[in-house]
């Protein structure tokens, strides 16, 4: 397999999604390739770096407060 | 449990009990929330986007058959939230992910070996990386920005963003790459200045 066609297929490669046939070509191909090695590690790293940095934020009080009383407004209006 | 849970308040809000739709926004409004403020990177229109996606999903109620998950078409209303706000405001010209990628790659980013290695305990450059993942989700072109921020980010399977993007989830894949690369390409950069 060349870098190239490998290229497209790793995001399957870091997510387990890929068909194993591929996956055994790709694991052959970057055993002897370092380029290819670093490059899944820092896209396994992108993916890493948002999930950390994008922690789910809890909804703000006033916001849920504003919220329900919007609602009830558009309840009464109906 | 959920699931059925989620169908029966459905059923109930349909029928007009305005206590089981307030448990729908109980159960989901964190998510359309997050949804929100991951795309739009902005406390205010994550707001925005939040009071909307009830108003609708209360007003359309009826035209929502259950053909998807509720979850579903709620997030689906969000996104298109989302995505009205960003086109309304258009901060950052978003760059364009369709040209061919593979030259960069084979003449640059490949050859490059470049050491990942962040330093947490360093709040300025903790403050530069959140600065740098704005900057990628602001930049991201819409179609992308969603698919990355409901997969990447919201941790949405990829069967659940083609459902609530109406997409087939090859395309859901293909998008998803791009906006890795894209991502990966920025953060590149970005650890390389830091060495």
């Amino acid at each position: 397999m060349e870098c190239r066609k490998l290229l497209s297929e790793l995001s399957n490669y870091i997510d387990h999604d890929i068909d194993p046939a591929i996956c055994e070509q790709i694991e052959k191909h970057i055993d002897g390739c370092s380029p290819c090695q670093v490059f899944i590690e820092t896209l396994r790293d992108t993916v890493r770096i948002f999930k950390e940095n994008c922690p789910q934020k809890d909804v703000p009080e006033e916001a849920k407060k504003k919220l329900r009383e919007k609602l009830k407004e558009v309840k009464s209006e109906k | 449990m959920i699931i059925l849970e989620e169908e029966i308040l459905v059923k109930k809000s349909k029928e007009g009990d305005f206590e089981a739709f307030e448990e729908l926004v109980n159960l989901h409004e964190k998510h359309v929330y997050n949804i929100a403020w991951n795309m739009l990177r902005n406390q205010e229109d994550a707001e925005e986007v939040l009071q909307e996606t009830f108003i609708k999903a209360y007003n359309k109620l009826n035209q929502f058959e259950g053909r998807s998950k509720f979850s579903t078409w709620l997030y689906r209303i969000a996104t298109n939230e989302a995505l009205m706000i960003i086109r309304k405001k258009n901060p950052v010209q978003p760059v364009s992910l369709d040209e061919p990628i593979d030259d960069g790659y084979r003449t640059k980013i490949r050859r490059e070996l470049i050491d990942w290695k962040e330093n947490p305990q360093d709040i300025y450059l903790k403050k530069e990386l959140k600065e740098k993942i704005d900057y990628i989700i602001y930049s991201l072109p819409e179609d992308y920005r969603s698919v990355f921020v409901l997969r990447d980010i919201q941790g949405f399977s990829g069967e659940k963003v083609s459902e609530i993007l109406s997409i087939t989830i090859p395309a859901v894949k293909a998008r998803l790459h791009r906006a890795r690369l894209y991502a990966r390409e920025i953060l590149n950069d970005y650890f390389k200045e830091q060495r």
